[in-house]
């Protein structure tokens, strides 16, 4: 039978959703601060009145890098969410419909093609971003066996290991010396050159993305009940998924494009707002959007701030993540599910 | 309301019609049970009277019109359905899970306001289970899940209510409460139309009752003509008679018999 | 009896003995190269001049290891173009008797040669060190070991002109070297042939303790702006170092930084090859870095001449032929017009 937090008031929701706020605008301020300048900790404000290269570093190097951590961290969150609101799972992952491993495949074909500008090596990786959705689409229609879900999530793990094992054999095809390091490099994930001109032409991508994403956080909670429920509540439960897929994956692929491939921030975050705010989409979207920009920024500023040389941010959004998640769930009481 | 036209249906892996040569008709304000063993195509009539299945030949008329004509949205004020069961992945609360069923009086993208919150409330009181507001969905008994949904569904305030089976998980307590409130549904003047292989709970709360058969329709007409031994006996193979243990629907004390004698909103727990 | 027994063993051990040196000192007929770091071996070994109509195949069909061979041996657009990754099977059917090869595949493609009963030599090439030593080596096998002798004097007559030149220096410059890989940049390891460089020609290299692995290391622009070197040099294997070099020194970002205040971001030059490697122009990479860091007590070393005379010994390139295949190539901040 029932038991748990069965009847834990709503303010207690409210009060956490804009924690999660006062967090993300707190940590937006402290990543500002943090850096290797002139040593490695947190800058001293007065620097700035007579230190030039400080205030460079401030505006021209950090600012639109932990701009970038935000948008990266709240698109990977948002979609998540939204993703596993619409297959009803919570296992799955922004880049698992051969997502990330075709934006991964677009970039690595564009170096080894030999196209070394930076829009090209992008816009690969977005289109083959986008096809991988694509593909794991069409081939789930052709399945004639399970339902929706599962056909696509067949589709997805067949797509992403097709372009994985392709990608695998652009790397070991490309110039050791001339094309590897660069798509090792993006693999990896980092946002270690991104500047406001680069950041200027994902964000507009990244924000649409963001703002349908939590202007369909109630319809997402219809979507997420079989399909049948949510038929009969008037919904078009097919074309509306396939909307709300197509937003989010904008977004991941317009991000994943500039700052390769981040795993874990899109699967764990959203279950961490829901298990703070709830689960209805109208609360779970946006405290996504502000844990997982809170998220990023925090792992991004560690990347570059512990050592001289940066740490890959798919390692430690994997190390903080799990380890943030493995707390919050020893500390809650966890309602019993049948 | 509700019309049924020389209707065959088949799922697309099937190789035979789950319902075949169907003809009803439902007017307005009345209750039909549809009454049949597991498999005899209720459920499905109710998909067809939905729009989730459509008619391999036959046509299906929700308030004259056919189904498919339908606006998703239109559809969805005109007619609400509640499945047999319904698996839940999220730990909604049951306010917030019955507030979804006010999706078709919104905008695609608007958001539930205090009014809305208001009717889903009153839906979980009339059902006797208001303070089960904050409770997660996914902590629920099988039977308190099953007043949820219904909460849900009434909240859509549609015309047209389909119920496939609404009292197959509950206690005897909570299936009067739901034959109770499909009485009172239709004393506003709404239709209902629910399906069942209890012919106790048919008797008491419905107008008349609808015997079903391998897709095909027995007999139909006034419960107290339709539900004999001999008809009740070839609609479900099996031998009928009185039973032994006494049963809460006790013919002639549903409210609707009685024109209304106890008050709405206060059900006996 | 008992005596032409007892003789005819010490007389069969000369005969084997002699035939043994025998063998071992005729010079290999086909010599095979390849696998990944190809283009290393290869320049190495080319600097042996009988070695060049000998070589049946280099592996690693890099566009640039081809051109430069081509200017070397003109009968070697003619010769088969094995795989980077070739297996041993493919090498063997070319029936070589030496194997030369990066100390880094004795585990893989060397071992499996070897196993067939093919000879193989390796070589490491990361460290003037291992240059002395490999270069003597390959005097040994090759027949050549004047040429070997020849060759260990000119590179230590480099390094000691690097130590002459940066010795009395009053002050050691702060270097930071970075090789730029899309947007970012990266520091080599300690061990390697940048940071030795830059010690040699008397600078101090301040990314020392960042990169604590074997391959590049990325590093932000904001560890580069805490660095603060006083000389920058850049190296692009990709898009050409006079790219990336321009788009930095145009970058406000890095206008700020001391290096670019006095105009010291430099791209490190690059011919056939970029000057920083391992590879045998490592010498002429070395020259340059002292030039860059001490430009008032490197008067007397023009980088052209140095350059010509790099070419003349290890290649045998006239100035004809200098001007011809090389110069053109030129880029970066050589300064040689």
């Amino acid at each position: 039978m029932a038991s748990g937090s069965a009847d834990a008031p709503r303010p207690a929701g409210r009060v956490r959703a804009a924690g999660l706020w006062a967090a993300a605008f707190l940590l937006f301020a402290l990543a500002l601060l943090a850096g290797r300048y002139p040593n490695p900790g947190f800058l001293d404000l007065r620097l700035l009145a007579s230190d030039d290269l400080a205030r460079t570093i401030l505006l021209s190097v950090r600012l639109p890098r932990v701009l970038a951590a935000a948008l990266l961290g709240a698109v990977l969150a948002a979609s998540g969410n939204a993703f596993q609101m619409v297959f009803s799972n919570p296992l799955v992952e922004p880049g698992f419909l051969g997502v990330s491993q075709g934006a991964a495949f677009g970039a690595a074909l564009a170096l080894v093609l030999g196209f070394r500008h930076d829009l090209a090596v992008s816009g690969s990786a977005f289109v083959f971003a986008l096809a991988g959705l694509g593909a794991s689409a069409a081939l789930a229609r052709r399945f004639r066996f399970g339902g929706w879900v599962l056909r696509l999530v067949l589709a997805g793990i067949a797509v992403s290991a097709f372009f994985s094992s392709a990608l695998a054999w652009v790397k070991y095809a490309a110039d050791p010396l001339r094309e590897l390091p660069d798509i090792a490099y993006w693999t990896l994930g980092g946002l270690s050159g991104i500047g406001w001109k680069r950041l200027a032409v994902v964000a507009p991508i990244a924000l649409a993305s963001l703002a349908a994403l939590r202007a369909a956080g109630w319809r997402l909670s219809i979507l997420s009940l079989e399909d049948s429920a949510s038929f009969s509540l008037g919904a078009r439960p097919g074309r509306e998924r396939a909307l709300v897929l197509a937003a989010a994956v904008a977004g991941v692929a317009s991000m994943t494009a500039v700052s390769g491939i981040v795993s874990w921030a899109g699967l764990i975050v959203p279950h961490a707002a829901r298990l703070l705010v709830g689960a209805d989409g109208r609360r779970s979207m946006p405290a996504s959007i502000a844990l997982g920009a809170a998220f990023l920024m925090a792992c991004d500023a560690l990347s570059r701030s512990l050592l001289p040389g940066e740490l890959p941010l798919g390692v430690t959004t994997a190390f903080l993540g799990t380890a943030g998640f493995t707390a919050l769930l020893l500390g809650r009481v966890v309602t019993v599910v049948r | 309301m509700l019309e049924y036209r020389q209707v065959c249906l088949r799922y697309p892996e099937g190789d035979r019609d789950a319902v075949a040569g169907f003809s009803l008709s439902v007017p307005e304000g009345s209750v039909r049970a549809l009454l049949g063993p597991n498999g005899s195509g209720k459920s499905t009539l109710l998909l067809a009277a939905l729009g989730w299945m459509r008619p391999r030949a036959g046509e299906v008329l929700l308030a004259g019109r056919p189904v498919s004509a339908w606006s998703p949205g239109e559809r969805a004020r005109k007619a609400a359905h509640l499945s047999q069961i319904e698996r839940v992945s999220f730990t909604y609360e049951v306010l917030e899970f019955v507030l979804m069923g006010r999706a078709p009086h919104l905008a695609p993208l608007a958001e539930p306001d205090e009014g809305d919150e208001e009717r889903a409330r009153a839906a979980l009181d009339a059902l006797g289970i208001g303070d089960f507001a904050r409770r997660h969905v996914t902590a629920l008994s099988g039977g308190e899940l099953q007043l949820v949904r219904l909460a849900r569904c009434l909240v859509q305030e549609a015309p047209l209510v389909l119920l496939d089976e609404p009292t197959a998980a509950l206690d005897p307590a909570n299936a009067l409460r739901v034959a109770d409130a499909l009485a009172s549904l239709a004393r506003e003047g709404r239709t209902v139309v629910f399906s069942t292989h209890d012919a106790a709970l048919a008797a008491y709360a419905s107008d008349s009752v609808v015997l079903i058969r391998e897709g095909r329709l027995l007999a139909s007409g006034p419960s107290a003509e339709i539900l004999t031994p001999e008809l009740l006996s070839r609609t479900f193979a099996v031998p009928f008679g009185v039973s032994g243990a006494p049963s809460p629907f006790v013919t002639g004390s549903s409210i609707r018999a009685a024109g209304g004698g106890r008050g709405s909103g206060s059900w006996p727990r | 009896m008992n005596l032409s027994r007892s003789r005819s063993v010490p007389v069969a051990a000369l005969v084997l003995i002699v035939a043994a040196s025998a063998h071992s000192q005729v010079p290999p007929a086909r010599i095979i190269m390849g696998g990944r770091a190809a283009v290393l071996v290869a320049d190495a070994v080319y600097a042996f001049p009988s070695a060049r109509s000998r070589v049946i195949t280099v592996g690693g069909g890099d566009q640039g290891l081809g051109t430069f061979l081509q200017e070397l041996d003109p009968s070697y657009p003619s010769k088969p173009v094995l795989d980077r990754n070739a297996a041993a099977e493919v090498y063997a059917a070319y029936r070589p008797d030496l194997a030369i090869f990066k100390s880094a595949l004795k585990r893989g493609v060397g071992g499996a040669l070897e196993s067939l009963g093919i000879r193989v030599h390796y070589l490491d090439l990361e460290t003037p060190e291992d240059y002395y030593r490999d270069l003597e080596g390959l005097g040994r096998i090759l027949g050549e070991p004047s040429r070997a002798a020849e060759l260990v004097a000119y590179y230590k007559g480099v390094v000691e002109t690097a130590a002459r030149i940066s010795a009395g220096a009053s002050r050691k410059p702060r270097v930071l070297v970075v090789q730029a890989v899309g947007d970012a940049w990266e520091v080599p390891p300690a061990s390697w042939m940048q940071t030795r460089i830059v010690e040699m020609a008397g600078g101090v290299p301040v990314w020392i303790g960042a990169n604590p692995g074997e391959g590049w290391a990325r590093v932000g622009l904001e560890q580069v702006a805490a660095w603060n070197p006083d000389v920058l040099l850049v190296i692009d294997y990709r898009r050409g170092v006079d790219e990336a070099v321009a788009r930095m020194r145009a970058d406000p970002r890095f206008s700020l930084l001391a290096a670019g205040k006095s105009g010291m971001i430099r791209g490190f030059p690059q011919d056939f090859f970029s000057w920083d490697q391992p590879d045998t122009r490592w010498a002429l990479g070395l020259l340059w870095t002292v030039k860059t860091l001490h430009p008032d007590r490197s008067g007397t070393l023009s980088l052209e001449a140095e350059a010509r005379r790099f070419y003349r010994v290890l290649y045998g390139f006239d100035d004809a032929a200098f001007d011809r295949a090389v110069r053109p190539r030129l880029t970066g901040d050589h300064g040689i017009r």
